[in-house]
């Protein structure tokens, strides 16, 4: 018999005798599971990072912060700091495919929120402070009255049910849906599509693509005004119609077509066709280098 | 209300500094005045690019030691904050110096501003684009290879629009709804890169 045999055989028994044990272990050790409470002031501004997987932030109507989420084994570490008048936490990790965490925190209402991801998808609702989220290929979905908001994505979609006094959308390649709106709006995108249903009357609409599509439904606030800009995006803008408007249309290569007064296609190649639904109203301004513009009523 | 007076108001317009009343008139005249419309939209953006710089940039410490040091010693590797913060603080100057030309030249020519403003607007835009792509070329390797492929997909997207009405705007010089056209194209590259350009300091 070899020396070596009774040392193996040790070793086997050893190794037969943990694995039951570690198949018992907490799953803590494979995945962090998060909740924590601080206490800040009710107008707290609060950064929030969480690079993959996604984040919900909800304002409530207390003077603290709660987050519970969980962070899977590899996802990184989970960090808070602050308190009072500030505060930041999130997940910090050093690899960018690092498993997503999930992450959900209550805010005061009327705090001031950051929330910065890569992937992970965010969604934020009922917060009435300043609102600036930015990812690059995640989704943002926010609704509330903030009192102004950001949101920004690389290549995510953006879909905003929010009312603020001003609002800044903007993708590269994600579309952007807006259903509140009102207030000073800017909406931006390069190919993605961009969708602006205003639940309430518009005072500044800036709509910009280059080859995504640009619809509008609303009502523009009398002296208020809209641009829409697109290279090659069809326009397509649905007013009631009562509204009181001068309208500016211009598109090289495309074609106008005025369903309010029940005319044809036209098209003008480069020369604006300008029409007025009644004097005093709001001003309409459309450019395109090569889509077709379409202006109805609702 | 004559242009001359509202083109003296709109900054303060777009800072949201006038009165309710002066503020009334500002916008009931671009309403019915193209040229002052076309004013206040430039004026909008402006503020919009200058909102997205930070409030201050304080360097830590007298800067010349640092520079002198540097240029006697050996080469490192660019601080990356420091790299987009100049290259960003760049374009928007570049941005805002062309538009403060323009608003200069409208003021004095109107009926020739569109021709002959082109080439120096379009020359802002071009530095302002230069300086970000450069900035953002030496820090590209801390970009995701998705976020560089989408970058570039869009950046194409835009050039491709830029060269279209670049092409349309040399056919027609004093075509406004072109040139129009073309800066928005220009600002949609500029807000594209200032965009990834915070990524990479984020990264």
């Amino acid at each position: 018999m070899s020396p070596r045999r009774p040392l193996a055989r040790l070793l086997e028994r050893l190794l037969a005798s943990l694995l039951p044990a570690a198949a018992l272990l907490p799953p803590s050790v494979a995945a962090q599971h998060i909740e924590r409470r601080v206490a800040v002031d009710v107008h707290a501004s609060i950064r929030i990072f969480n690079l993959a997987g996604s984040t919900r932030v909800a304002g409530w109507d207390r003077d603290s912060i709660v987050v519970t989420g969980t962070v899977p084994r590899g996802g990184g570490t989970f960090f808070i700091g602050g308190a009072g008048a500030g505060a930041k936490l999130g997940v910090t990790s050093d690899s960018l495919d690092a498993p997503g965490s999930t992450l959900e925190v209550f805010v005061p209402r009327g705090a001031t929120v950051w929330v910065k991801s890569s992937s992970a998808d965010v969604t934020v609702t009922g917060v009435e402070g300043d609102v600036d989220i930015s990812t690059v290929s995640g989704s943002i979905r926010a609704d509330g009255t903030p009192r102004r908001i950001s949101a920004e994505a690389m290549d995510g979609s953006i879909d905003l049910a929010t009312r603020a006094a001003i609002t800044r959308a903007k993708t590269a390649g994600g579309s952007i849906t807006l259903q509140g709106g009102g207030g000073d709006v800017t909406a931006s995108s390069v190919s993605g599509a961009i969708r602006y249903v205003a639940a309430h009357k518009v005072l500044v609409g800036r709509l910009e693509s280059v080859t995504g599509s640009v619809t509008f439904q609303g009502t523009v606030i009398r002296g208020g005004t809209l641009n829409i800009e697109t290279h090659d995006g069809l326009v397509d803008l649905t007013v009631p119609r009562d509204q009181l408007a001068d309208f500016d249309l211009t598109t090289f290569g495309g074609s106008v077509t005025n369903a309010l007064s029940g005319a044809g296609p036209v098209v003008p190649k480069g020369k604006p066709v300008r029409f007025s639904s009644g004097a005093g109203g709001a001003t309409v301004t459309v450019r395109s280098f090569r889509g077709n513009v379409r202006v109805a009523g609702g | 209300m004559t242009c001359d007076v509202v083109r003296d108001l709109i900054g303060r317009h777009v800072r949201s500094t006038l009165a309710e009343d002066e503020r009334g008139l500002v916008e009931r005249h671009a309403a019915t005045c193209a040229e002052c419309r076309e004013a206040l939209a430039d004026a909008r953006a402006l503020a919009a690019a200058t909102a997205l710089l930070p409030p201050s940039i304080e360097p830590a410490r007298d800067l010349w030691p640092g520079v002198s040091a540097r240029l006697a010693g050996p080469k490192r590797r660019p601080d990356r904050w420091r790299l987009a913060i100049v290259a960003l603080a760049a374009s928007i100057a570049l941005v805002a110096g062309s538009s403060a030309v323009t608003l200069w030249l409208v003021r004095a020519h109107p009926a020739r501003v569109a021709a002959t403003t082109t080439p120096a607007i379009e020359a802002g835009y071009v530095n302002a684009t230069e300086s970000l792509m450069r900035a953002l070329d030496a820090e590209r390797s801390h970009l995701a290879p998705a976020t560089v492929a989408t970058l570039e997909r869009n950046l194409g997207v835009i050039d491709a629009a830029i060269a279209e009405s670049r092409a349309a705007l040399a056919a027609d010089p004093g075509n406004r709804d072109l040139a129009a056209l073309l800066w928005a194209s220009y600002r949609q590259k500029v807000a594209l890169l200032q965009q990834a350009t915070r990524l990479v300091e984020r990264s």
